[in-house]
C-alpha cells in the first residue's frame, strides 16, 4: 500500500492541498458526466410524451409507473426474461469453462500449435456477425435446433471464446508451472489438476470473463432476431426492440424498457465489481 | 486431430507432444463450427452476385472484391471509422491515463469513482445510444436548452443534424461508453509498478514528474498495446451507436456512415421501401474484406507495439 | 458447485426446448409476419374476429420493425424457415420471390372481384397473382393542423409560391412550418415523388416508365429544385430526426404541416387524442398540379412450403372481405375493397378528395422504376443540404430507370 503523501516529501502543504482539491473536482466531474445522463434517462422513463416538451428536465409531475407495467406485459418479459436468463447463464458458464480449458492447454508457448491456436481463437474477435449469420442459421437448422434455446446457446458459447482465451491464457501462463508438476507427482490426472489446482487460481479472471461475455450475451439483438423467431424462444432484446417499434413514439415507454433491460446487468456488476476489476486487469494487461 | 488411446501413465511420446491439446479440442470444435465453417460458406456467397432474395445466383469470382476497391462509400465509411479510432485512442491515452493516475493516488471514495467510471462499459451500446438521444436529440435533447439557459447559447448547435458536428457527437458518445476501459486497464498496470523502482528513482533525486515519465510510464507499455488493439477492434466494429443515434444511413448525408452501417445497409436494406436495392453478396464481401484488413492491421500493430515494449 | 449449476441449467434449457413441441391438437396454427409493429393492437383485433369465425385456425402474428424485417425475412426464406404468411412489397420483390419458388401461386385460387381496379392491376404480374393487399393501401399527402393554420389566418398551400410564403410567415411568427423526419430519407423521398408527380402526372409517369420522358427533362428537374427550396422550412434538426420522432413532433403540434400517409393518422391520434388535422395534396412544383402518391401496403403471400395452404387461402379470402376491410379502413388505413366505405372518417374522405387532383403510383412497386426510390432515399439528404444540385440528383435517379421498351 502506498500512502498518498509518501512520494511527495518535497511538496509543500499548500501544493498538496491544491492537488487534492483539483483531484476531487476532476473525479467528481468525471463521475457526473457518467451519472447525469443515466439520471435523466431514469427520470425520462417515468414521463408521458407531453412532459418531454413541457417539462424536459424537471421531476415528472405525475410519475407514470404505468410505463413500467406496460413495458413488462407488452414486451413479453414474462417469457423473454427467463429465456434470457437461461441462455446467458448457460452460455456464460459453458464459454468460461471452455476458454479456461483452452487457456490451460495453450498456456505454454513452447508446446505444439500453442501460439497458432491462441491467435486463431483471439482472431475470432474480428469476425463480423453479419457475414456469418446466414450460414450459421442454415447449420442450426440442419442440427434441428431452431426454435429451441440451444440455437442461441451454441453460438453464444462459441462467440464467448475469443475474449475468454484473450483474458485467461496470459493468466494461466503466469501460474507457476511447479504447481502442475507437484500435483502430477501426487498422481492427479490432467483433468483433476485443471479442476482442483488451476481453476481456483484463475477465479478472478473467470469472473471478469463471465461478466464481459455475459454483458453482450444479455444484450445481443441481431443473432436472436434472425435465429430465435419462435416467440417462446425469444430473448429480451428482441422483445424490447419489437416493443420499441410498437410504441416508438412514446419515449417514456421506450426509456422504461431500456431501464428494465439494463438494470440486471448493472446490479450484477455492482455485486461483483471488486472481483471483476482485479480479474479483468490481471489478464488484459499481460495480454 | 487424430484420436488415440486415452493417455496412460507414464505419458507416451504422443501425449507428451499433443496431450495439452485435449483441453483445446472441445472449444475448438465449437469455434470451428460457429466461426470457421460459416466463414467459409460466407466466402463462397461473397463470390456470387446473389441479392439475398430469389434464385438468380451466378459465380462471379472475386468481382465483388474488385468492385469494393473502387467503391467510394466503402472508403468514406472506413475513413469515419479511422477518425473515430484516432480520436478515441487519443482520449484513452490522455484522459484515460490521467484519470487512472489520479485514482492511483488512492483518493477518498476511490472505490466509488472506479465503479462509476467503468459503469458505461457494461451498458449495451443500444442503451447508450438511447441515453444520448435523450441528451442530443434535436427535439427532446436536454443539452441545448441547458446551454441556452446558462448563457452559452452560442454553443447550442444541432449536434446530430449538421454534417460537421454529427461525427463529433458519435465520437463523444463512443468515448463515454469506452473510456472506462482505459481507466481500469491503466489503473491496474499503475498498481503493478513495483514500489522499489519509484523509491530508487526518488533517492536519485528525481521529482514526482520525472519519476512518472522515466520510471512509471515505460512500465505501462503492455497496457498501451492492449488498449490500442482493443480500441482498434472496437472502433472499427462500431455499429449500434450510429444505428441508434443517426440511423442506418449514417445521417446527415452519410456524415456518420461507418463500415458497420454500410455493410448492414448493403446486405439487409434500410427500410421496407427499398428492399429492392439489397446486394447481400456484395455486403458479405465488404464484411469479409474488412475482417481481413483488420486482421492484417492488428497483426502489424501488435508487432510494432511489442517491439517498442522490448526496447523500453 | 459450478458443475452442478451447469448441469441444472442445461437440463432446464433442454426441457424448455422440448416442451413446446408436444401440443397435439386439431387446431391449425398459421404463422404470419408483417412490418408494422405500431399496428399491433389493431391488427390483432382483426385476427381475433377471424379466429372467432374460424375456430380451427389460429393466426400467430409477429410484428418486426421495418428496418429489421428484410434482414429477417430474407434469411428465413433462404434457409426455408419463413412463416406460412408474410408480407412483401408488390412489384419486383414479389416477382423475385416467386421466381425463386418461395411463393404459392394464387392465380385463380382467390376471388379478387372485390378489389378496386388499380389494386387488382398492381398485384397482377403478367396474369399471375402471388399476393393480395389485405391491409389496404395508402396515399401520401400533406397534413396540416387546422387549428394552427386558422389561428394564423392561413390556408393550406397548393403551389410552390404559396408554400414558400406560408413558410416565411410561420417562421416569422416562431412556428415550425414543416415537420419532416429525414434521417432515413424516406419522407423526403415521398415529398420528391409528390413533387415529381405534380409535374408529370399519371400519364407522364407511364411515359417515364416507357423511356420517353426523363427525370432529367428541364421541367422535371424543377421537381428536385422545389424540394431543395423548401429545405429551410423544415424543423431544426430534421436531418437527424427519425421517422417515429417526427411523428410524435407532428402530433404534439411542434410544427404546422407535415407530409404523411393515410396510415399515419391513427398514430397521430394515439399520441395526441386532441389533434385536429386536415389533408391536402402536396403543393405543386413550378408548372405542376398538386399531387398525391398512392401505393399498396405490403401484399401478403403464402409460403410455398406451408403445410396449411388451404387454411392460409381461407384466411386471405376472409381478409379481402367486407368484415375485415371495414375494420382496416376504420382503424388502420385505406381499403382496396371497392364495396367498403369508411364509417366515419373525415380524414380518409379528404385523402379521397386530395387524390382526385392528381395521383401517381409509388415508384418502388414498378419494375422499370423499382430502384429509383432507393436512389432518391440515398441522395436526398445531399439535395436538402445543398451539397447536390437538382440536376445531379435527377441524373442519379434517371440512371436507375430501366425503360420497359429496352
Amino acid at each position: 500500500m502506498i500512502t498518498p503523501a509518501h512520494g511527495r516529501r518535497r511538496q509543500t502543504r499548500l501544493d498538496r492541498d491544491l492537488a487534492t482539491a483539483w483531484r476531487t473536482a476532476y473525479l467528481c466531474c468525471a463521475s457526473a458526466i457518467v451519472l447525469v445522463p443515466l439520471f435523466f434517462m431514469i427520470l425520462a422513463s417515468f414521463k408521458t410524451v407531453p412532459e418531454f416538451f413541457m417539462n424536459p428536465y424537471g421531476v415528472p409531475k405525475s410519475w407514470a409507473f404505468t410505463n413500467y407495467t406496460k413495458a413488462w406485459t407488452d414486451a413479453n418479459l414474462s417469457i423473454t426474461l427467463p429465456n434470457t436468463i437461461i441462455v446467458t447463464t448457460v452460455s456464460v458458464v459453458l464459454s468460461t469453462i471452455l476458454s479456461a480449458m483452452i487457456a490451460y492447454g495453450l498456456r505454454r508457448k513452447d508446446r505444439r500449435f500453442s501460439t497458432g491456436l491462441y491467435s486463431l481463437f483471439v482472431a475470432g474477435l474480428l469476425v463480423p456477425v453479419h457475414a456469418i449469420i446466414l450460414p450459421l442459421f442454415v447449420m442450426l437448422k440442419a442440427l434441428g435446433l431452431l426454435g429451441s434455446l440451444l440455437a442461441l446457446i451454441l453460438p453464444y458459447s462459441a462467440m464467448g471464446l475469443p475474449l475468454g482465451v484473450l483474458v485467461l491464457t496470459p493468466m494461466a501462463a503466469a501460474l507457476p508451472e511447479e504447481l502442475v508438476q507437484s500435483a502430477r507427482m501426487d498422481g492427479a490426472s490432467e483433468w483433476q489438476i485443471f479442476r482442483r489446482v488451476i481453476l481456483p487460481l484463475m477465479k478472478p479472471g473467470l469472473v471478469s470473463v463471465a461478466i464481459l461475455n455475459g454483458v453482450w450475451m444479455w444484450n445481443e439483438f441481431f443473432i436472436p432476431l434472425i435465429v430465435a423467431f419462435k416467440p417462446e424462444a425469444q430473448t429480451m432484446p428482441v422483445g424490447i426492440v419489437a416493443f420499441i417499434g410498437t410504441y416508438s413514439t412514446e419515449w417514456g415507454l421506450v426509456f422504461a424498457s431500456v431501464v428494465i433491460s439494463t438494470l440486471p446487468v448493472i446490479v450484477a456488476y455492482l455485486v461483483m465489481t471488486r472481483q471483476f476489476q482485479t480479474g479483468l486487469t490481471a489478464g488484459a494487461v499481460k495480454g | 486431430m487424430i484420436k488415440r488411446d486415452r493417455q496412460s501413465r507414464p505419458p507416451s511420446e504422443f501425449s507428451r507432444r499433443y496431450g495439452h491439446l485435449w483441453f483445446v479440442v472441445p472449444g475448438l470444435v465449437f469455434f470451428l463450427g460457429v466461426f470457421l465453417l460459416p466463414l467459409a460458406l460466407a466466402f463462397g456467397i461473397s463470390m456470387t452476385n446473389w441479392s439475398g432474395l430469389g434464385n438468380n445466383v451466378q459465380f462471379i469470382g472475386l468481382a465483388n472484391y474488385a468492385e469494393i476497391l473502387t467503391h467510394g462509400p466503402f472508403y468514406r465509411a472506413a475513413f469515419h471509422n479511422a477518425v473515430i479510432f484516432v480520436v478515441i485512442l487519443i482520449f484513452q491515452h490522455t484522459i484515460g491515463l490521467y484519470t487512472a493516475v489520479l485514482l492511483n493516488e488512492k483518493p477518498r471514495f476511490m472505490q466509488f469513482y472506479r465503479t462509476v467510471l467503468f459503469l458505461p462499459v457494461i451498458m449495451s451500446l443500444v442503451a447508450t445510444g438511447f441515453v444520448w438521444t435523450l441528451m442530443l436529440s434535436p427535439n427532446i435533447g436536454l443539452i441545448n436548452p441547458v446551454l441556452k439557459s446558462t448563457g452559452l447559447g452560442f454553443l447550442a448547435v444541432q449536434w446530430l443534424s449538421q454534417p460537421g458536428t454529427a461525427l463529433i457527437a458519435v465520437i463523444v458518445v463512443t468515448a463515454w461508453n469506452s473510456l472506462g476501459w482505459a481507466i481500469i486497464i491503466y489503473l491496474a498496470s499503475l498498481q503493478a509498478v513495483p514500489e522499489e523502482l519509484k523509491q530508487a528513482a526518488e533517492m536519485d533525486g528525481a521529482n514526482s514528474r520525472q519519476v512518472f515519465w522515466r520510471v512509471v510510464f515505460p512500465q505501462l507499455s503492455p497496457a498501451f498495446t492492449a488498449l490500442t488493439v482493443l480500441t482498434f477492434i472496437g472502433t472499427f466494429r462500431t455499429f449500434d451507436v450510429v444505428y441508434v443515434l443517426t440511423g442506418p444511413l449514417g445521417a446527415p448525408n452519410y456524415a456518420t456512415d461507418v463500415l458497420g452501417t454500410l455493410i448492414y445497409r448493403t446486405a439487409f436494406g434500410t427500410s421496407s421501401f427499398s428492399s429492392g436495392d439489397i446486394r447481400f453478396a456484395f455486403g458479405i464481401a465488404m464484411a469479409l474484406l474488412m475482417m481481413l484488413a483488420m486482421a492484417a492491421i492488428c497483426w502489424m500493430l501488435i508487432r510494432q507495439l511489442r517491439r517498442r515494449e522490448i526496447e523500453t | 458447485m459450478k458443475t452442478r449449476l451447469t448441469v441444472q441449467a442445461l437440463a432446464t434449457a433442454t426441457a424448455c426446448a422440448f416442451s413446446t413441441a408436444a401440443i397435439a391438437d386439431d387446431k391449425v396454427t398459421l404463422s404470419m409476419w408483417h412490418q408494422h409493429p405500431e399496428w399491433k393492437d389493431r391488427a390483432e383485433a382483426i385476427l381475433e374476429k377471424f379466429e372467432a369465425a374460424h375456430p380451427h385456425i389460429d393466426i400467430e402474428l409477429e410484428e418486426i420493425a421495418g428496418t429489421n424485417y428484410t434482414a429477417r425475412l430474407n434469411t428465413a426464406l433462404a434457409a426455408g424457415e419463413a412463416p406460412d404468411l408474410f408480407g412483401l412489397p408488390a412489384g419486383p420483390e414479389t416477382v423475385a420471390a416467386a421466381e425463386a419458388g418461395y411463393l404459392t401461386d394464387l392465380t385463380g385460387k382467390l376471388d379478387l372481384s372485390s378489389l378496386v381496379p388499380s389494386a387488382a392491376s398492381a398485384v397482377d404480374n403478367d396474369g399471375k397473382v402471388f399476393g393480395v393487399p389485405i391491409l389496404g393501401s395508402y396515399t401520401v399527402g400533406l397534413y396540416y393542423h387546422r387549428d394552427i393554420m386558422e389561428e394564423q389566418g392561413l390556408t393550406p398551400p397548393t403551389t410552390r409560391e404559396e408554400l414558400l410564403s406560408v413558410c416565411e410567415t410561420l417562421k416569422e411568427r416562431g412556428i415550425n412550418p414543416l415537420v419532416v423526419p429525414a434521417s432515413d430519407g424516406i419522407v423526403p423521398s415521398f415529398m420528391y415523388m409528390m413533387s415529381a408527380a405534380s409535374i408529370m402526372g399519371a400519364d407522364g409517369f407511364d411515359e417515364l416508365r416507357a423511356g420517353t420522358r426523363k427525370f432529367t427533362d428541364p421541367d422535371m428537374v424543377k421537381a428536385a429544385a422545389f424540394i431543395q427550396e423548401i429545405a429551410p422550412c423544415l424543423q431544426p434538426g430534421a436531418l437527424s430526426t427519425a421517422y417515429v420522432e417526427g411523428k410524435a413532433l407532428a402530433a404534439m403540434k411542434q410544427g404546422a404541416m407535415m407530409p404523411g400517409g393515410s396510415a399515419d393518422f391513427a398514430g397521430y391520434q394515439e399520441i395526441n387524442p386532441e389533434v385536429d388535422l386536415g389533408v391536402v395534396p402536396f403543393p405543386a412544383a413550378e408548372g405542376g398540379t398538386p399531387a398525391t402518391v398512392t401505393g399498396l401496403e405490403y401484399i401478403f403471400t403464402i409460403n410455398s412450403q406451408s403445410e396449411h395452404k388451404d387454411e392460409a387461402l381461407t384466411f386471405l379470402q376472409w381478409m379481402l372481405g367486407e368484415v375485415a376491410q371495414q375494420m382496416v379502413v376504420d382503424t388502420i388505413t385505406m381499403t382496396t375493397n371497392k364495396d367498403v366505405v369508411p364509417t366515419d372518417s373525415r380524414i380518409l374522405e379528404e385523402f379521397g378528395t386530395a387524390r382526385a387532383s392528381n395521383d401517381v403510383r409509388v415508384f418502388y412497386e414498378l419494375p422499370e422504376v423499382g430502384s429509383v426510390f432507393g436512389a432518391a432515399q440515398n441522395n436526398i439528404a445531399a439535395l436538402l443540404l445543398g451539397d447536390m444540385t437538382p440536376e445531379a440528383f435527377s441524373e442519379l435517379l434517371q440512371a436507375e430507370v430501366k425503360p420497359s421498351g429496352s
